[in-house]
This record gives C-alpha cells, sequence and structure tokens, in this order.
C-alpha cells in the first residue's frame, strides 16, 4: 500500500517536473544520528519558497529551481541542517540532536535564554527523568530533582501539594511557596478545596510537560519582583511540531501499598500492658481476652495494601507548514495511604498555533481539567481522626458487629463508643470506631479547572518580538461533607451535611517586546513590558446540623432536611501591575552581563505605599572561550566549557488580604446584626524584601562527558512581617500589629555533579548528583521600647530564636528512667538531675539514676527556663544520586534521595504509641520499667498519667530523633522496541513501544522510628500523619 | 520602519486597554468595613453598637472567674483539669496558668475599643431630621457599656474600693500602640460614675412600654448605679438607686414557673434588668458539655444552703446519675445550652439595699430585713418572715442569701473580696490544699496579664505574681 503510494507520488512529482521547466526534483531520506527515520522534517529549498515535509519513512521528496544550490533540513530538537544538492538527485541527511535547543535553553521570565549566557542561578529540571513516574501531580516528583530544591510529600496523603522550599525558608509568617508560572502566566496553586486536601498544581497533566526549570537567585528571579522571594518555577507544556501527526498513548497501571507500618500491640500484649498500666494506678484488671482470642489489626481498616492505581493519556500532536498542534486527553486515578482518599482527574489540553503571516503568530493554550477528591477527618489528636483512632483502638475488639444495624461494633443503645467487648471498659475518651467512620462519614470534593491563554506574537523587523498575551485562571470548587448521626463526629450534632462552592477567578493580561541585536561580538537582549493581575474569590457554604433522617446525608444539602441551618460566605478582590525591563549583554559569548527591573504595585498595601522597584544585576566570564585557554593544551583539552557568575538582586514577598486596613466585619449580637472591628491594619505595611547573593562557577569537563556546578547563595531577608504584641489594654483584635521588623539569613552551597562514565554503542553509564547545604538564621524580631526580643514560642514544641535556624525544637532534656522506681528523669537548664515523681506528679532533685527518695526539701519544678534546644526542625542538608544505565534497548534508572540536619519530635510515639490511657500503644512499650534494678528508656506505666510520664504538648528529648534517611526514591527500568522492527511488523502503523517497570519509595534507610521521616510538619512535628506510599507500576507508550 | 513604528502604537494602545491598571490595584475590602467608610449612617452607628453589646460577652468569665474562685462551685465528675489550676488557687499572669483568671482584662478592653471606635465616629454620620435623640440613645449606651467594661476590671484587678489604689487603665479613645499606665481606682471611678450619668441623662425615661432588657438604658443603668455604689461604700446612693429600680415596677421578683423559666429563656420577660442575648454560642458549657460532661458542679455547701421548699434548689441545681450539675443556663430552646447571660436582676436591687440599710452609718435594721423578706417570701413556700437584732446579722443573712439567689451570676467570690472576707470551701468540696483563701491573700487581686507587662513598659503588675 505504502510502496503504491509512493510509487504514484513519484509518478505525479515526474509529471509535474515535466510541464515544469527548469526544476529539478530531488529525493531522499532523513534520519536521525541513530538511523530512525524522521518524520515531519521541513525541507527547505534555499533561495526559493520550495518546502517539502519528510513522511513517516522520513522520505521526502521536493522540486526546486535549477538556480537553488542548498536545501535546509529543519527539525525542532535537532540541528539546523544544510546540504548541497550540486549534481545530485537525492541525498541521505542524517540530523544531529540539538542539544542546545532541548536541554540548553533556559526559561527565564517573559522569554529564554541560552543555557550558556545564563548569569543568574537557574536550574533545568529534567522532565523525561520522571515522565513515566505514576504520579498525581509534577510537584511530588521534584524532590532532589534540582540542587537548592527541598521537596517535602509530608504524608501519603495523595491530594496534599507538596512543601517546596527554595533555598530555605525566606518567611517567618507569609508565603513561603514559590511562584508557579506555566506558560509565561502564574497560575493558582495551593490546598484550596473546602473538606478536603487538594492540589491545584494537579490540574496540569505532568505528561503535558516539556520542562521545568527553576529560577533561584536574585538576578534569575528579579523579573518576577515582589513575588520572587521563595524562588519561580516556569514549567513549560509541549506544543506541537510541524509534519505529520504523531498520536502516542502513555499509560500506566500500578499498585500502592502502604511503605511503613506501625509497630503495635497484639491483643494478648495488650491485655498484659493495659492492666499493668491500670494495676500501678491501684485499679483492677479490665482488659481480657475473649474466647475467640480476637486480635484486631486496626490499621488494616485503615491503610491501603496493593490498592490499584492507574494513569493513561493520549496525545496527538502535529503540525502544517502555518499551524501546529498539540492534544492530550487525560485520565489518572490515584490513591493515597489512608483507604478514603483518593484523587481522580480528568485532564485535557489544547495548545495551538497558528502564523498568520510572516509578522503574525497567534496562538492558544487551554487546559480543562476536573479533579475529584475525597479525604477524611486526618486530625492527629481527633477521636474520629483515621490514623489518630487505628493507633490506640483496642486491638481485643472486633470493628464489626452482627448485632448493631451499621454491621459495626457501636454501643446500644446510642452512646458515642464502641462496645466493650471482653473488656470492662471501653477505648478510653471514646475514639470512635474507625472503620465505621471511614465507611460513612463522607469528604469530598469535585473541582473545575480552566486555564486558558491566548497570545499574539508580532515580529514586525529582525531581532523584534512582541507578544500580548491575556490569560484566565478559573477553579471551581464544590465541596462536600457529610457525617453519620449514627456514631462518630456525627453522633453529637445528629448527623452533619455540609456543602461549599468556592470560585477562585484569575486574569493576567502582559504585553512585552523581546528585541536582540547583534554587531561585531557585541549581543543585547532586552525584554520589557506591563503586566497586569486581578483576582476574585468568592465561597459560600451551607451547614445542616440536627438531620431528619440519615437519608439526606448521601451527596448534598438538601432543603429542608436539618433543622440546625448554618450559611456562610465572603468575597475578595486582589490586584498587581508590574512593570519590567531586562537588557542582556554580550561579548563574543564571553563575557555577560545582565540587568533588570521590575516595578509592582499591589492592591494590599496602602496608597502610597503600593509600588516598589525591585532591581537585579548579574555578570558571568566564559574564561574558556578566551584564546589563551583553548590555545592552552591543558585547559582547552580538560576544561571544555567553564563559567563564573555572580548576582545580586532584591526580591519581595508578596503579603494577602488587605493588612494596611483596619476593618470591622460582621459581628452579630446574638440575633441582632451588628459590626465589630476585627482588624487593625498597619497602613506603613510594605514587601517583605530578600537581598540575594550568589556566585557560582559551572564546569564542563572533556568536552561534556563531566560536568560540575557550584553555587554559594546567601539571602539577606529584611522587612519580615512580624506581629507585634500591643498592650491588652487597646482591646485590638489578635493583641498586636503587624510590622516590617524581623530579619533573618539563609546561606547555603549547592553542587551538582554529572558525568557520562560509559558511552558505548550499546552501553553507557550516567551518573548525576547534587548537594545542597542550606543555613538558616534569624537575625532580629522586634523590640519594645528598646528591648530587643529574643525569642518567641511557635506552638508547643518550636522556638523562634535569634541567632538559631526558624523552628528549633524546644523543650526538656530527658534523663532516661529511675532504676529505682521507674519515674522519668530530667535535666535541668542547670545540669542538675531531677525526676518526675509520678505518683503525686512533684519533681524532685535526684543524687543519681537510682535515687528512690524525695526529701521535701528537693522538690522543684520545671519550668519554661528548663526547656533547652533539642535540635533544628528543618533538614539542613538534602540532595540526590542518580545512576542511569542503557543496554541496547533497556534502560535502567535508579534514583537514591537523603536529607537530613534535623530533629523530628515524634507526638505520634509520645502521645498515641506511648499513651498511658486505656488504649493500644506501639511495641517499644513492652520495655518498659517494670522492676527495681532495670535500666530502660521506657517508664513505669502508670494509667491516666499519660500527660505527666510522656510530658504532652511538650517537646522532650526522649521523643526527639535524628531525622536523617537515605532513600531508594526510583527505580525505573523500560525496555524499548527496536523502530525499525516494529515499523516493519506493523507495517507502519506503530511507531515506537516503550515498556516500564518502576518502584517508587521502595526503601528507606534511617534511624527514624515512625513510618517516615519526611512525615513531618515545618517545625519538624510528626504527628500521626498518613504513612508514606510504594508504589509499584508497569507502563507503556505506543507511538502511532 | 514604518511596521516598528506601528508596534509603538500597538503596544501604547495595549498599554491602554489595561488602563484598568489604577482600579485594579485599589481594592476595598468586600467581606469587611475598611475603618474609613464603617460609618456613614446612624443605621451603621447602630450595628457598631451592637457589636459592642456583643462584646459584653466578656462577662461569661466574669461568672466563670466568680464560681472556680469561690465557694458555690466544685470540679465536676467529667473534669479533666477545666480551670483546675483556677480552683486551686494556682494561677498566674502565664496563658498557660492563668487563662481562666486573665481572659477578661483582654475582653472588656476589646468592648471598650470598640465603644471609642464607634464614639469617635458617632458626630460625623450624617443623620436625618428626627434622628437625634436615637442617636443620643445611642450614645448613652456607649457610654454606659465603656463604664461597665472599666467597672468589671475594677472588679478584678484592683484592690477593694479605695480611690487612692492602683486601678486599671483608663482608656477613653481608640489607640492601638498606647501604652497606658495604670490610673488610681478613684480616677477610674469617676470616669465611670461620669459615664454612667451621662449615659442616663441622654436616654428616656424607662416605662414597661419602652424597656428593653438586651440593651442598656435609663433601668438598669441605675441598677449598676445601685451596684457600684455599694462597691464603693455609698449605701445612701445605692438605697436610692435600688430604690428607683424596684419601684419603677417594670420588672418585679417572679415567682413559680415563671422564675424557673428565667434560666431556660423560656419566658423572656421576668425579673431580669438587663441580659447579654445569644442565640448561637453556648454558656451553658461553661459549666456543662453540650454532650453532658459536667466540668464545673455547684458545691456541695452551695446545695445544702438551700431550706425545703426553695424553688431554687429545683431552679439551679439538677442531678444526673448522682451527680450535681449547674442547672442555669443548662436547658436551652436553642440547644446546646445556649441562655442568655443574665447580667442583673431585679432581686439584686433588693439584696443591694437590704445590705445598704444595713451598713448605713445608723442601721435601718427594719428596712433591710423588709427587703430580704420580699425576696425570700418570693423564694420560699410558706416563708415566716424573720427579724435582725444586728447589723452584722442582717449583713451576714444578706450575703448568705447572695450566694444562694446569685449564685453562678458572677457575684459570689466579688462579693466575699468586697466584704473582705476569706473563702471557705467543705471538705467535700475540695482538697485541704485548696480549701480557703484567707481574705489577706494577694490573690484577691488577679494578676495582670503577663502579655499585657511585656507589651507595656507603663504598666505595673500586682503583687505577689
Amino acid at each position: 500500500m505504502r510502496k503504491l503510494f509512493t510509487l504514484l507520488a513519484a509518478l505525479v512529482l515526474l509529471l509535474g517536473q515535466v510541464f515544469a521547466q527548469g526544476n529539478r526534483t530531488i529525493n531522499g531520506k532523513v534520519t536521525d544520528d541513530k538511523g530512525n527515520p524522521l518524520a515531519g522534517v521541513t525541507v527547505t529549498a534555499v533561495g526559493s519558497d520550495k518546502r517539502a515535509i519528510s513522511d513517516e519513512a522520513g522520505s521526502f521528496s521536493i522540486t526546486v529551481p535549477e538556480k537553488v544550490k542548498q536545501l535546509r533540513f529543519s527539525y525542532v530538537g535537532f540541528v539546523l541542517q544544510d546540504v548541497v544538492i550540486t549534481g545530485k538527485t537525492s541525498v541521505s541527511v542524517k540530523l544531529t540532536t540539538d542539544e542546545t535547543s532541548l536541554s540548553e535553553v533556559v526559561v527565564v521570565g517573559y522569554g529564554v535564554q541560552q543555557k550558556k549566557a545564563v548569569t543568574g542561578s537557574a536550574s533545568k529540571v529534567d522532565v523525561k527523568k520522571f515522565a513515566n513516574l505514576m504520579t498525581p501531580s509534577v510537584d511530588k516528583q521534584l524532590a532532589g530533582r534540582a540542587p537548592g530544591v527541598q521537596v517535602t510529600n509530608s504524608s501519603g496523603i495523595v491530594n496534599a501539594p507538596a512543601r517546596i522550599r527554595i533555598r530555605g525558608y525566606n518567611s517567618l509568617n507569609q508565603a513561603n511557596d514559590p511562584l508557579i508560572v506555566v506558560d509565561g502566566i502564574p497560575i493558582i496553586a495551593g490546598n484550596l478545596a473546602a473538606t478536603t486536601n487538594s492540589n491545584a498544581i494537579g490540574d496540569i497533566n505532568p505528561a503535558d510537560i516539556e520542562s521545568i526549570d527553576v529560577l533561584k537567585d536574585g538576578s534569575a528571579t528579579a523579573i518576577y519582583g515582589s513575588r520572587a522571594a521563595a524562588g519561580v518555577i516556569m514549567i513549560t507544556t509541549k506544543k506541537g511540531a510541524k509534519g505529520s501527526a504523531k498520536v502516542t498513548y502513555d499509560g500506566y497501571i500500578g499498585w500502592n501499598s502502604v511503605a511503613k507500618r506501625w509497630d503495635l500491640l497484639n491483643a494478648q500484649e495488650f491485655v498484659t500492658i493495659s492492666n499493668e498500666k491500670l494495676a500501678n494506678a491501684g485499679q483492677a484488671p479490665r482488659a481480657f481476652m475473649d474466647a475467640a482470642g480476637t486480635n484486631t489489626d486496626w490499621q488494616k481498616t485503615v491503610l491501603v495494601d496493593n490498592a490499584m492505581v492507574h494513569n493513561h493519556t493520549l496525545s496527538f500532536q502535529g503540525g502544517t507548514n502555518k499551524t501546529t498542534y498539540y492534544m492530550s486527553l487525560n485520565y489518572s486515578q490515584q490513591q493515597g495511604s489512608i483507604m478514603s482518599n483518593w484523587n481522580k482527574a480528568y485532564r485535557v489540553r489544547v495548545n495551538l498555533e497558528h502564523e498568520a503571516n510572516k509578522y503574525i503568530k497567534i496562538g492558544n493554550n487551554i487546559t480543562l481539567s476536573r479533579q475529584e477528591d475525597t479525604d477524611q477527618n486526618t486530625g492527629s489528636n481527633s477521636l474520629g481522626g483515621a490514623i489518630a483512632s487505628a493507633l490506640r483502638l483496642l486491638p481485643n475488639v472486633s470493628p464489626y458487629s452482627s448485632t448493631h444495624p451499621s454491621g459495626f461494633n457501636i454501643r446500644q443503645p446510642a452512646a458515642n463508643a464502641m462496645e466493650n467487648g471482653p473488656n470492662l471498659q471501653g477505648v478510653d475518651d471514646n475514639y470512635f470506631n474507625v472503620a465505621f467512620v471511614l465507611a460513612n462519614n463522607k469528604y469530598y470534593s469535585d473541582k473545575y479547572r480552566i486555564i486558558n491563554n491566548a497570545f499574539v506574537e508580532v515580529s514586525p523587523v529582525k531581532g523584534l518580538k512582541y507578544r500580548s498575551q491575556f490569560s484566565v485562571d478559573m477553579l471551581n470548587d464544590y465541596s462536600f461533607q457529610s457525617w453519620d448521626p449514627r456514631h462518630g463526629d456525627g453522633y453529637s450534632g445528629n448527623g452533619l451535611v455540609y456543602n461549599a462552592n468556592q470560585n477562585f477567578f484569575r486574569y493576567v493580561f502582559q504585553n512585552y517586546i523581546n528585541y536582540n541585536k547583534s554587531f561585531n561580538n557585541h549581543n543585547f537582549y532586552l525584554t520589557a513590558g506591563h503586566e497586569i493581575q486581578n483576582s476574585k474569590t468568592k465561597w459560600v457554604t451551607a451547614t445542616g446540623q440536627n438531620v431528619s433522617d440519615m437519608f439526606f446525608i448521601k451527596e448534598n444539602v438538601i432543603s429542608g432536611s436539618a433543622s440546625t441551618q448554618t450559611i456562610g460566605g465572603s468575597y475578595s478582590k486582589a490586584g498587581f501591575e508590574s512593570f519590567f525591563a531586562r537588557l542582556n549583554y554580550d561579548f563574543a559569548s564571553k563575557y555577560f552581563l545582565q540587568a533588570s527591573v521590575r516595578r509592582d504595585g499591589q492592591s494590599s498595601l496602602a496608597p502610597d505605599k503600593r509600588y516598589g522597584t525591585f532591581p537585579g544585576f548579574s555578570a558571568g566570564w566564559r574564561p574558556s572561550e578566551e584564546s589563551f585557554w583553548k590555545n592552552n593544551p591543558f585547559l582547552g583539552k580538560w576544561f571544555t566549557d567553564v563559567k563564573i557568575k555572580a548576582s545580586y538582586a532584591t526580591v519581595g514577598n508578596t503579603l494577602g488580604g488587605l493588612p494596611y486596613l483596619s476593618t470591622f466585619g460582621a459581628a452579630a449580637y446574638g440575633n441582632v446584626n451588628g459590626i465589630a472591628v476585627n482588624a487593625i491594619g498597619n497602613p506603613a505595611l510594605q514587601w517583605e524584601t530578600s537581598k540575594k547573593y550568589d556566585v557560582g562557577l559551572d564546569l564542563s569537563l572533556r568536552g561534556g562527558k563531566y560536568t560540575l556546578a557550584i553555587d554559594y547563595f546567601l539571602n539577606d531577608v529584611d522587612n519580615l512581617v512580624f506581629a507585634v504584641p500591643t498592650p491588652l489594654s487597646a482591646g485590638i483584635p489578635g493583641n498586636s500589629i503587624q510590622q516590617n521588623i524581623a530579619t533573618l539569613q539563609n546561606k547555603g552551597i549547592e553542587i551538582t555533579v554529572g558525568a557520562n562514565l560509559i558511552n558505548q554503542k550499546d552501553f553507557t553509564w550516567s551518573v548525576d548528583a547534587n548537594f545542597t547545604k542550606v543555613r538558616n538564621e534569624i537575625k532580629s524580631l522586634y523590640d519594645i521600647n528598646g528591648a530587643q526580643t529574643q525569642f518567641v514560642t511557635s506552638g508547643n514544641y518550636n522556638l523562634i530564636k535569634v541567632g538559631e535556624p526558624m523552628n528549633i525544637i524546644y523543650g526538656y532534656q530527658s534523663a532516661g528512667v529511675n532504676s529505682a522506681n521507674g519515674n522519668p528523669m530530667y535535666y535541668k537548664a542547670d545540669g542538675r538531675l531531677v525526676q518526675h515523681n509520678i505518683a503525686n506528679n512533684t519533681f524532685y532533685y535526684a543524687t543519681g539514676k537510682d535515687d528512690n527518695t524525695f526529701p521535701a526539701a528537693n522538690a522543684t519544678t520545671m519550668t519554661f527556663n528548663d526547656r533547652v534546644k533539642l535540635g533544628e526542625g528543618i533538614p539542613t542538608w538534602f540532595g540526590a544520586i542518580t545512576n542511569s544505565f542503557g543496554y541496547k534497548g533497556f534502560s535502567l534508572e535508579i534514583m537514591l534521595r537523603y536529607s537530613g540536619g534535623n530533629k523530628i519530635m515524634n507526638t505520634t510515639r509520645q502521645e498515641a504509641l506511648m499513651s498511658q490511657s486505656f488504649h493500644n500503644n506501639g511495641r517499644e512499650i513492652l520495655n518498659r520499667w517494670t522492676a527495681p534494678g532495670q535500666i530502660t528508656e521506657v517508664p513505669r506505666l502508670v494509667w491516666g498519667q499519660g500527660n505527666n510520664i510522656n510530658q504532652n504538648n511538650l517537646a522532650i528529648s526522649r521523643f526527639v530523633e535524628d531525622g536523617d534517611y537515605l532513600r531508594l526514591q526510583n527505580v525505573v527500568l523500560s525496555y524499548n522496541f527496536d523502530r525499525n522492527k516494529l515499523q516493519r511488523f506493523t507495517n507502519g502503523y506503530i511507531q515506537s513501544v516503550r515498556v516500564f517497570a518502576q518502584g517508587q519509595n521502595l526503601h528507606t534507610w534511617t534511624k527514624y522510628s515512625g513510618t517516615d521521616p519526611d512525615n513531618i510538619s515545618t517545625g519538624g512535628v510528626d504527628a500521626s500523619v498518613a504513612p508514606q506510599i510504594r508504589t509499584i507500576s508497569f507502563g507503556l507508550n505506543v507511538g502511532f | 520602519m514604518k511596521l516598528r513604528n506601528n508596534l509603538v502604537i500597538l503596544l501604547c494602545g495595549a498599554l491602554l486597554a489595561s488602563a484598568g491598571c489604577k482600579r485594579a490595584l485599589d481594592q476595598q475590602p468586600n467581606a469587611t468595613f475598611s475603618d474609613a467608610n464603617a460609618f456613614r449612617t446612624l443605621n451603621e452607628i447602630q450595628l457598631g453598637v451592637n457589636g459592642a453589646f456583643g462584646r459584653y460577652s466578656a462577662y461569661a468569665n466574669h461568672m466563670y472567674v466568680s464560681a472556680l474562685l469561690s465557694d458555690e462551685a466544685k470540679l465536676g465528675a467529667s473534669n479533666s483539669g477545666q480551670g483546675a489550676l483556677t480552683y486551686r488557687f494556682q494561677y498566674g499572669a502565664d496563658g498557660t496558668t492563668g487563662g481562666d483568671v486573665t481572659g477578661a482584662y483582654y475582653g472588656w478592653y476589646s468592648l471598650i475599643d470598640q465603644v471609642n471606635r464607634v464614639l469617635a465616629q458617632i458626630d460625623k454620620v450624617a443623620i436625618n431630621p428626627g434622628e437625634e435623640p436615637r442617636r443620643e440613645v445611642l450614645r448613652g449606651q456607649l457610654l454606659g457599656l465603656r463604664a461597665l467594661g472599666h467597672f468589671h476590671l475594677l472588679e478584678m484587678y484592683a484592690d477593694r474600693y479605695d480611690p487612692a489604689k492602683t486601678g486599671v487603665p483608663l482608656i477613653l479613645t481608640s489607640c492601638a500602640t498606647c501604652q497606658p499606665a495604670r490610673n488610681t481606682m478613684g480616677q477610674v471611678m469617676a470616669q465611670i460614675d461620669l459615664d454612667l450619668s451621662t449615659a442616663k441623662s441622654l436616654m428616656p425615661a424607662a416605662t414597661a412600654a419602652n424597656f428593653t432588657d438586651t440593651v442598656l438604658n435609663a433601668l438598669n443603668i441605675t441598677g449598676y448605679q445601685a451596684r457600684i455604689a455599694l462597691y464603693k461604700r455609698d449605701y445612701q446612693s445605692a438605697i436610692n438607686f435600688a430604690t428607683t429600680v424596684i419601684n419603677s415596677n417594670i420588672r418585679p421578683l417572679a415567682t413559680g414557673t415563671n422564675f424557673r423559666n428565667i434560666w431556660t429563656d423560656a419566658n423572656k420577660n421576668q425579673e431580669v434588668l438587663f441580659r447579654r442575648l445569644y442565640t448561637t454560642s453556648t454558656i451553658g458549657g461553661l459549666w456543662t458539655t453540650t454532650g453532658g460532661d459536667i466540668y464545673i458542679a455547684p458545691s456541695d455547701k452551695l446545695v445544702a444552703s438551700y431550706a425545703a421548699g426553695d424553688i431554687r434548689l429545683q431552679a439551679y441545681i439538677g442531678n444526673t446519675g448522682g451527680n450535681n450539675y449547674v442547672n442555669k443556663f443548662y436547658t436551652s430552646g436553642l440547644g446546646g445550652r445556649i441562655n442568655d447571660i443574665k447580667a442583673m436582676r431585679i432581686a439584686e436591687m433588693y439584696l443591694i439595699r437590704a445590705e445598704a440599710y444595713a451598713k448605713l452609718g445608723t442601721p435601718d435594721l427594719v428596712n433591710g430585713a423588709a427587703d430580704l423578706n420580699t425576696l425570700r417570701a418570693a423564694r420560699i413556700s410558706g416563708y415566716t418572715p424573720v427579724t435582725y437584732a444586728t447589723a452584722a446579722d442582717l449583713i451576714a443573712a444578706v450575703l448568705d442569701e447572695r450566694f444562694k439567689e446569685l449564685a453562678f451570676e458572677g457575684f459570689r467570690w466579688f462579693d466575699l473580696k468586697r466584704n473582705n472576707l476569706p473563702v471557705q470551701r467543705l471538705a467535700s468540696d475540695a482538697n485541704a490544699a485548696w480549701q480557703s483563701l484567707p481574705a489577706n491573700s494577694f490573690r484577691w487581686i488577679l494578676p495582670i496579664p503577663r502579655d499585657e507587662i511585656i507589651a507595656n513598659p507603663n504598666t505595673t503588675q500586682n503583687p505577689g505574681y
């Protein structure tokens, strides 16, 4: 068939040649450097307007005037090649991959730059490395992909956004999240749904992403001015390429399991431990085994095991001479580590570009997305919290019951508790039957997203491009929550139904020019423009309690079905206006200078404080381009490309809301409407400002066989917004006024190493590694009448202290357990040993770790002043090592990720696993002190004394653990079927087939005893969060 | 070149199109009033006054502290630490130990701040002809609330009344960053008296027709003047003010079901002179949660004090599963122990007058006993009037009656403080370590919150903390 077609085509062309006097036809074939045919290559006759496109076999045929002496072959991703055709009727052309165009260009704000010309600090994330991993959203895969970028997935909740920190924490209480820019437009990001976790970045299908660039230092980010302090992540989506259509199917199927569970007591151990707790509190035994030997693993009722997940993307791309398109359809279903936690995404993208004429290009990128999320009560201490209750519920009691109509073990008649089972009492605090709660309470969110970006590009003269783009980003969240009235959270209010409808709307209008001009090795590149952004947020909620019947709590609030009704809602707007300009100059690709400036106006500041100017500068030198270097046999051979760079910029961190205004809000007096002052503004407020310094060295050795990049950065952040206390007698809301007052500093080093160790025909091996170390230090807080405040507490466990990094863990230093009586022991701040006599809840100075005397004269207290620094809550070093192997069609990639320098306050262990109530426990409690002389770290058990024995709500070093780890993050094995054979066997219908086997989060080496050292809050606290997931998946890529 | 010119035009056009930029930056809040435009009409002043009445919610803390610190309460069967440090007289200035006793400090000042902010605007709003009287009533209510805020602060954070002693900062204008020193009790009291008398002068005389107990008016302001006169030991004034309120007969003593209904809000026109209206948040939850957990229970001493046939025993004390609970604010038609705070009742006027008669330079034991008998007759079935031989007897009887009548309404501890008496709890109510608080303890003056001390170098802490 194909041959017949070619024959016919040749015939037609032949006829054409007959009639077109003075023309001639050239036939040929285009392949890549491995000999695979390339379809869609544009073949142009240099000096005429004749064009042709290669077909799927790489063949082309072009009729050209006699005068034409050269053909030009151009194809996206390959080096442009001119071929002389004098005296030839056929040519075969091998195009080489153009490293520059794909990986050597950095997407900077409002334009792109050649990587060699970048003098700021920006990291390119190799999207291909995770393109084939099963993932709900791209943010979750960024960990370890770039130096300086710390990414924490702090739980196994599938729809919670990853926490991304670029070069450390830059703000004490404003946002620390980087700006996310997709195709030039800052998009709405965050965890926004009303009733579930959700991730707005998940609306971007990871398979649609062409490249990700992370802008880190001041110079690279300064073009984003007041929004750049936390760094910028530039995401560029795929475009179509001229040529015939390519259809690709990417499909993955996998199984998610909990990577590590807690090691809990079994029923028999629980009975022993519980009765010992009670006996030590002077109580008779209450825990017993039943005749059937019931031994419930409550974690099984909550955590997933081999839950199936899958993801399918069908994409089409191609184009004609004038128009290119990329279109994709996606369905993804992902599962978190808790059974009721899942995410389904349905995503469509169409990227279209059209050259209206040689001056004007128009285009439109649109994303349509729907995400469904479900969740559960995740409260770390909530009675209905999925993890909180799974850890505490009694293992000798069954979750199910044949007598209760619900099928679950619930006490009858109605009381919000479980049956005791064989025990004389139920679980203390009446933790809910989590199996019932997960089966009957519902947390659901249904979100629709439109991101549309329409643009026109005008290129009136050589080197000048004007681009105008208008984008709309709209996210609508329709959330639902219901609590069953029979048991659990909904019991006390006799059921609850809740709906929330939130609408986030933003438009961005950008107009800018790019202009470049070169003469005599002087190259100028200018970007200048204007941007305006306007956002609106509105939401409305309806809550019904005291629901007339369970029938009415299924899917939505139903009119008239609940007797206690509450409504809520609000509306807010915000605007930005910016002018920006950037000038790059280089001389002979040797010397580089960049200067940029952005002037930002922001609606959240007072009219006279609204505008700020944020300048940035950088310079670079490539000595390797100097002739002395090139001519030096040693330097020229070994140090192929060397760049030294330095930058400085001032950027800002925006404030949300309208913090300059004092406001009165609705404040009803009973059922009478009223207003009352609800916020005191500070009209002097401005941005938090970062002064960012960076020096760096980029090395390429032996022609790129080895690469090394080192950056040292220093970031002085001042004008940090801090709520400075006001006298209570002023009576103002919050008893504080926000001021630009505190200062902090981040400094650190980033190292990236790459090596192509083996590069043979059939076997390749390369290694990429990166390392980052960040030191954060609070420089000052605020003063009151000249008295400098040295610290403020942050929650129960953390302290913000001058001279220390943010969020140090602060508490009592444990001194083990008194071997004579099992009392916990501590050191006071002065180093003196004290024991906490649980019997009378009093601290006594102790002469040794076996002192069993309690003279009244030795009584003392442990106070705030006895708390000491127990560790830093935020990891200080992190990175990754990736080994990539290729053997014929096989490739294997192994990524190891590491992080550390931090301590973790394990409150899961403190409050749940070591609970002294009638709860289940972790197996660590089996090491408890039982007899005089016993040396152990676990104090004597006493029922009801958990707060005293474990010092709940306070950090003590017994529960502060090392957070260092090394993780086998990903292993990806793939096989690429031989292209030629494939095409032969399928008659050309199938162009390519790749199959994958992948594992994510396969193993973690750590001393941390919790489920995962990443399960931490920004303060380094692990509070009963969902364990991490391990994913094993298989994938298939087919190109048609 | 021509094209380049065209481009410049195009670019300018685009910039013009985005000339909405100025407007983009000029965002006003939509869910809240900005300070600048909160008050333009008298209706908005009314809203601000309503907001100020809302902040009388601080009185809930007044009730809670009085119960925890006195002999009218004990820790309930389900108490797991709620109020325990306070009950054991172990409170401090810190939020971790003194949250119960320091909370009202901010609470009353936030009421005062709201009042001062609205007062600052009240003369600036445009009003329609004929609205002046309404504006003056609103001004009077604001002044009255400010006086009450300062008065309750004195009760808590200053010594027994002595004009020369340290009071609290007197705040008459809103200022977020000021660092006010503490005024003397006399200075604060002078302003309280002025605010109350000015308030009353702006209001129409109370009648049965115009009386509303959810806001301040000429009648309940007179009632507060009586309470305050007793507080500062001006007994003749206390008698005069109380007499005015009693003789108005607008809210006479209630009996029977009407009396019991006061505590469930089932019948709102009984006895109450001033109430802080609640329709959503719980007040009864101070003592017993909606779920039935008894955190704070009536003391055995209180329960035993009621004679058989005393309607208050049923109305005030409930029992479930052998545990007594506070029946005031317990039952609510709105559910969730949502109940109005009864900040002033007519019964208190009889008790004020009885005590004042007994404390006059020349005690009037006949009239004093008569007031006590009137009240008791309304409460106890088959009550026989009694007479008193000495002023001390009458005073003791009045205080005992206040203990019984006003339990859990925010009086007991302040009555003991006012009369220089110790707290004495029964052994069945409290451990030995916290059975009594001697009259000379420093703890009668509650600590100024640590946050005030930190943020205000000009203030001073009370002794002992």
